[in-house]
């Protein structure tokens, strides 16, 4: 009974703080309708934390973001997701989206090569043992399926097809590489590049699938969004990509 | 031989209990409420004095100073409950063959009990009379060493009860069966020549006379 | 009536499958629990509780996200397996089966200790009094006083199994004709463009099934 007294007193006494509480809270909401909203396919989640932790502390802009396979967001952005950028890891789902009229601008803006994960001492004479585990990501959704497709094929790596799995993005081919679930993999090398040294990486030739470009689509043209496309384009920011294993072009 | 000492307590009830009989049938009575029915369940098992000992022709089933306790479907007892609880997702003849072993008295109890119209029914269909008849049975077919029987016999028509207390005494005698009998009718009692024992509260304790 | 394609016949049967084995297999294990629950006193009852209820409550992806720690190469049970009988468990049907199970493990338990402790002790005691043992009350009152409850925890934990996504997906993967069930098969659809159809499709087979197992639950309940 002393508690629930005491709480009565307690809202009583600062009801006028706790309405003013909830009006900042509210306001934050209302303010949030300017932020802009980034959808940034997953192979772009280490670098894409920093650009835009700089971003923020430069611009006092406060960003909001969702990350997934490329195919995924574009999926949510045709059922009216609110994203005002799209960076996608290639050109079909910007195609796509330009199909249907969600683009209002795009720039070819960087690229990215692939790696072989795992010990492989040559391509020509590989095996996997019984019990060993080939992962790739899903060509369904994520580009980088299309593309380690492509490089496998080329490559003409002998993989029977149930050791073959596939996951759904590039986080996700990191993450079970990191636990051991997968032995060997193909995934961007810009997410090999913080990789335990232990682990075998070789670069597979850029000739043996298509262009990995990443573009950027405009959603929602306004002046927030032009500003961070151009931040996005200046020397600072593609040396950090440049760093963390993309290729300027 | 019957042989009851001894001591229970709970909260709501406190019991000294102190019976000696060479008497094969035994009436237990008294205000309802006084505790009659936990005698019975310590007979049976179902529930454990403090202290004493329960010793019934010749099986020691409790003794406390031996930590002995047999459990109860080691007593070979047949209970009549109050509330008959009967198994009411079996049919009557699966209720009464239930505890019974591959040699047993199905048809002679079907028949002392009458009631093999029953057999086939369903337990949610039997009349209070035809309950009891059945959970009656029930305890009968086993072949009981002891049979406790707790006030059973109210909801059997008048005319026809007393025919089957005359029946039920004849196949207890005939067999031997150690009965213990709650009941008001203390009529039969003498009328079957059994030990009376009157179950009172004497200054908060239960005690037997 | 529309005839289904082979690659909704893999998938529709692969969800029965996985569903049918991981209820079966959790009856025993359910059946024990909850047994004890609704029966026994012992110490740490709350925390047993407490932690078979985890599954409802905790995000799937995080259960997949134990079994992964538990079941993977690297994992406590799954080091075992590997290193004795070179069986991988993750990314198996196998996989998708134990994710099935601990996801409707604790429904399976709920619905059967709730029947389990409807029933009077007081019938239990005529039992013993009729000379059965532990086994006899068992088999012949506790399980058929139950049936009930055992019904309806078959029809949660199978229908739980069916519309499994999360713990599948992250522990036993989307692989097709091994781990890709009907959810999985739907999310896989969605990514594409041009599988609307495929979607509604599979959306109504997903709808028909739990349909079916609600009703023969309500007709064996009656």
């Amino acid at each position: 009974m002393i508690i629930h007294k005491s709480l009565n007193s307690i809202i009583f006494n600062n009801y006028l703080k706790i309405i003013f509480a909830f009006f900042i809270l509210f306001s934050e909401t209302i303010k949030a309708n300017e932020d802009i909203i980034i959808g940034y396919a997953s192979s772009l989640h280490n670098v894409m934390k920093e650009i835009i932790r700089d971003y923020e502390i430069q611009s006092n802009l406060k960003l909001k973001v969702g990350m997934g396979a490329s195919g995924n967001i574009a999926q949510q952005i045709i059922r009216d997701a609110p994203y005002d950028i799209f960076i996608s890891a290639n050109k079909k789902w910007v195609d796509y989206l330009e199909k249907h009229q969600k683009i209002k601008e795009r720039y070819l803006w960087i690229s990215n090569s692939l790696s072989l994960i795992g010990s492989i001492k040559s391509i020509e004479n590989f095996t996997l043992n019984q019990n060993e585990r080939f992962c790739l990501a899903d060509p369904k959704n994520a580009p980088l399926g299309i593309y380690s497709v492509e490089a496998i094929n080329a490559l003409k790596l002998n993989i029977p097809k149930n050791q073959i799995i596939f996951l759904k993005d590039a986080v996700s081919v990191r993450y079970y590489l990191s636990i051991k679930e997968c032995d060997y993999a193909v995934t961007y090398s810009s997410d090999t590049f913080n990789f335990d040294k232990n682990i075998d990486i070789q670069s597979i030739p850029l000739n043996l699938y298509s262009d990995i470009a990443y573009e950027i689509g405009i959603l929602k043209n306004n002046k927030q969004t032009k500003h961070f496309v151009n931040y996005l384009q200046q020397p600072n920011v593609l040396s950090k990509l440049r760093n963390h294993g993309f290729i300027i072009n | 031989m019957i042989y009851l000492d001894f001591t229970y307590q709970n909260p709501s009830l406190s019991m000294q209990i102190k019976v000696k009989t060479k008497s094969q049938i035994v009436f237990l009575y008294g205000h309802s409420g006084v505790g009659k029915t936990t005698i019975l369940k310590m007979i049976a098992g179902l529930k454990q004095p403090q202290y004493g000992l329960i010793d019934i022709a010749g099986r020691r089933f409790f003794d406390a100073s031996k930590n002995i306790n047999i459990a109860p479907q080691l007593r070979n007892v047949g209970y009549v409950f109050q509330d008959l609880r009967l198994f009411s997702h079996l049919n009557v003849k699966d209720n009464i063959t239930f505890g019974a072993l591959k040699q047993n008295n199905f048809n002679k109890i079907i028949d002392l009990m009458n009631i093999h119209e029953l057999l086939d029914k369903n337990i949610k269909s039997l009349s209070g009379g035809e309950s009891q008849k059945v959970s009656i049975a029930r305890a009968l077919v086993k072949n009981p060493s002891i049979l406790l029987i707790d006030e059973s016999f109210h909801a059997i028509d008048k005319e026809y009860r007393d025919q089957l207390i005359k029946k039920l005494h004849h196949h207890i005698i005939e067999n031997q069966i150690v009965t213990f009998l709650i009941s008001h009718q203390l009529s039969d009692a003498k009328k079957y020549s059994a030990e009376i024992i009157k179950i009172k509260k004497e200054k908060g304790i239960v005690v037997a006379e | 009536m529309i005839a289904l394609s082979d690659y909704e016949i893999t998938v529709l049967l692969l969800s029965i499958k996985v569903a049918s084995i991981s209820s079966i297999i959790t009856f025993f294990p359910s059946f024990i629990m909850a047994y004890l629950l609704a029966t026994k006193n012992f110490t740490g009852k709350s925390l047993i509780d407490g932690l078979i209820h985890l599954p409802l409550v905790l995000p799937p992806v995080v259960i997949g996200f134990f079994l992964l720690i538990i079941f993977g190469k690297n994992g406590l049970v799954g080091d075992i397996f590997f290193s004795t009988f070179n069986i991988r468990i993750s990314f198996s049907w196998i996989a998708a089966m134990i994710a099935s199970s601990v996801m409707g493990f604790p429904l399976f338990v709920r619905s059967i200790r709730q029947s389990i402790s409807e029933i009077d002790p007081k019938i239990i005691e005529a039992a013993q009094t009729l000379g059965a043992n532990k086994i006899k009350i068992l088999k012949k009152i506790i399980i058929p006083l139950s049936k009930n409850g055992i019904i309806a925890g078959f029809i949660l934990s199978f229908s739980r199994s069916l519309g499994e996504f999360g713990a599948t997906i992250t522990f036993a993967g989307n692989i097709f004709g091994e781990t890709q069930t009907l959810p999985l098969a739907i999310y896989s659809s969605l990514q594409d463009p041009d599988a609307n159809l495929i979607v509604i499709r599979l959306v109504g087979i997903s709808v028909f099934i739990s349909m079916a197992a609600l009703m023969i639950s309500n007709r064996l309940n009656k």
